[in-house]
């Protein structure tokens, strides 16, 4: 699990380490609030499945509306 | 924004037919099959029919603003507010489905090549790939793209032919055995599917010969279909309806049972199917996950997409990890929830801003 988590943070730090320099020289700094925010996100989704924290789950949210849409229409059409 | 570059109604339409293909030969036949049986070629033909009205709808949306996406003009035909929603739902749409063909790649790698491999290296492998081939732009993607569709369709014509011997067409019958209503319900998800085409929304703007995208879009659909009846009819008429049900990929077992006597050499193209399909992946992949990137720069108004390809890729990556738990999971969401989704935003919101587009005429100025 803590290898897990280094490995995780090591990827995520390759990728600052990787576009960060080029937009701070060029000021780009809608550009740089926007690459933190799916940074920040994608540290908590992940590190969060590593420690397997009760973290929101899109598509289980999606799945819930639309299956009994799925089965309503199955029972109609057999 | 910046310049993206050109491409060509015909570029367009390769990557209208990626955006499609690798997922779709690969377990549409199993679950039309399963409900239509031996009827599933029809349901193919209905799948047809709705995938061309919705690229149809799309592409004539399209033109009216021919030198913008979706994301950009959303707010001016819906209003501000349910413009910006409407375009947060296509852009979460694009990583919706990017993350479901990781792991859908990674469901097939596991299953049959890669049994002790952990899952999460094989997306990231095609991930990173992916953000490769969006690092070179939509250009790139679509020159790297006519290549290798180029020969997966090639590959799969051979395979049909390797097979095309040993189909039995008393498989095909009794003839709607069971009434309309499974042949309908069959035809939802390949219908779904057809109706990614409708991609179009934001590839427009870089087309430089515009007035073919309505024909190139059609054309593109008629090839899926062609390709798609060419693997269930191969699928049903070598295995029938109950195996080719039972199966998770029907096509590879296909591909597996090619045997040909006088040509050995030519025997079990599950290798040469397994060729196409993990490059068919890859540019699924792309198409998918370079229209949500681009999307969501627009969407935020940014000057370039590229910083936010690897961020985007990590957060894609999670949800999918996130998402199902393992490949039983996936096959049921990819039947019953999956389609209905992705027709909910190809028919659904397209039809909804192209008729908006009918009531606002204003918002059309400044479009040209």
């Amino acid at each position: 699990m803590a290898l897990s988590i280094v490995l995780v943070l090591l990827a995520f730090a390759a990728m600052i380490a990787y576009e960060v320099p080029r937009m701070l020289r060029e000021k780009m700094r809608r550009e740089l609030w926007a690459f933190f925010v799916l940074i920040a996100i994608g540290l908590v989704l992940s590190i969060g499945q590593i420690l397997k924290l009760p973290l929101p789950n899109v598509t289980r949210g999606i799945e819930a509306v639309v299956r009994p849409v799925y089965k309503a229409l199955e029972a109609m059409l057999t | 924004m910046r310049e993206e570059g050109q491409i060509s109604a015909y570029q367009a339409m390769g990557y209208q037919v990626s955006i499609v293909l690798a997922t779709a030969i690969l377990f549409v036949p199993a679950i039309t099959a399963q409900y239509a049986r031996q009827d599933a070629w029809l349901s193919l033909v209905l799948a047809y029919l709705f995938g061309s009205l919705q690229v149809f709808v799309a592409t004539k949306l399209a033109l009216k603003f021919p030198r913008e996406t979706v994301i950009q003009y959303a707010p001016r035909v819906a209003g501000k507010i349910l413009g910006k929603v409407i375009g947060f739902i296509y852009i979460f749409y694009f990583f919706y489905v990017a993350y479901f063909v990781q792991r859908e790649f990674e469901a097939l790698m596991s299953a049959a090549y890669l049994p002790q491999t952990p899952i999460i290296v094989v997306i990231i492998m095609l991930t990173l790939l992916a953000a490769y081939v969006l690092y070179g732009g939509l250009e790139v993607l679509c020159r790297v793209n006519a290549i290798i569709l180029a020969v997966a369709l090639f590959g799969l014509l051979l395979i049909f032919l390797l097979i095309v011997k040993d189909i039995e067409f008393t498989r095909f019958l009794p003839f709607l055995e069971n009434g309309v209503g499974p042949v309908v319900l069959g035809a939802v998800v390949p219908g779904g599917w057809f109706g990614e085409t409708a991609v179009i929304l934001m590839l427009l703007p870089f087309i430089g010969n515009q007035g073919k995208t309505l024909k190139t879009s059609l054309l593109a659909v008629t090839i899926l279909f062609v390709v798609m009846e060419m693997v269930v009819i191969g699928a049903v008429g070598i295995m029938g309806p109950n195996e080719t049900g039972r199966f998770l990929y029907p096509t590879f077992n296909i591909a597996r049972r090619v045997t040909i006597e006088a040509l050995p050499i030519l025997e079990r193209q599950d290798a040469m199917f397994m060729m196409i399909w993990v490059a068919g992946m890859l540019m699924k992949l792309s198409t998918f996950f370079y229209a949500g990137t681009l999307g969501l720069a627009q969407w935020l108004n940014l000057r370039s997409y590229r910083i936010l390809i690897l961020p985007a890729g990590a957060v894609m990556t999670a949800l999918g990890m996130q998402a199902w738990e393992n490949i039983v999971e996936l096959k049921s969401f990819s039947g019953e929830v999956f389609p209905l989704t992705i027709i909910f935003v190809n028919f659904m919101l397209t039809g909804f801003l192209y008729l908006l587009t009918f009531l606002k005429p204003k918002s059309l100025q400044g479009a040209s």
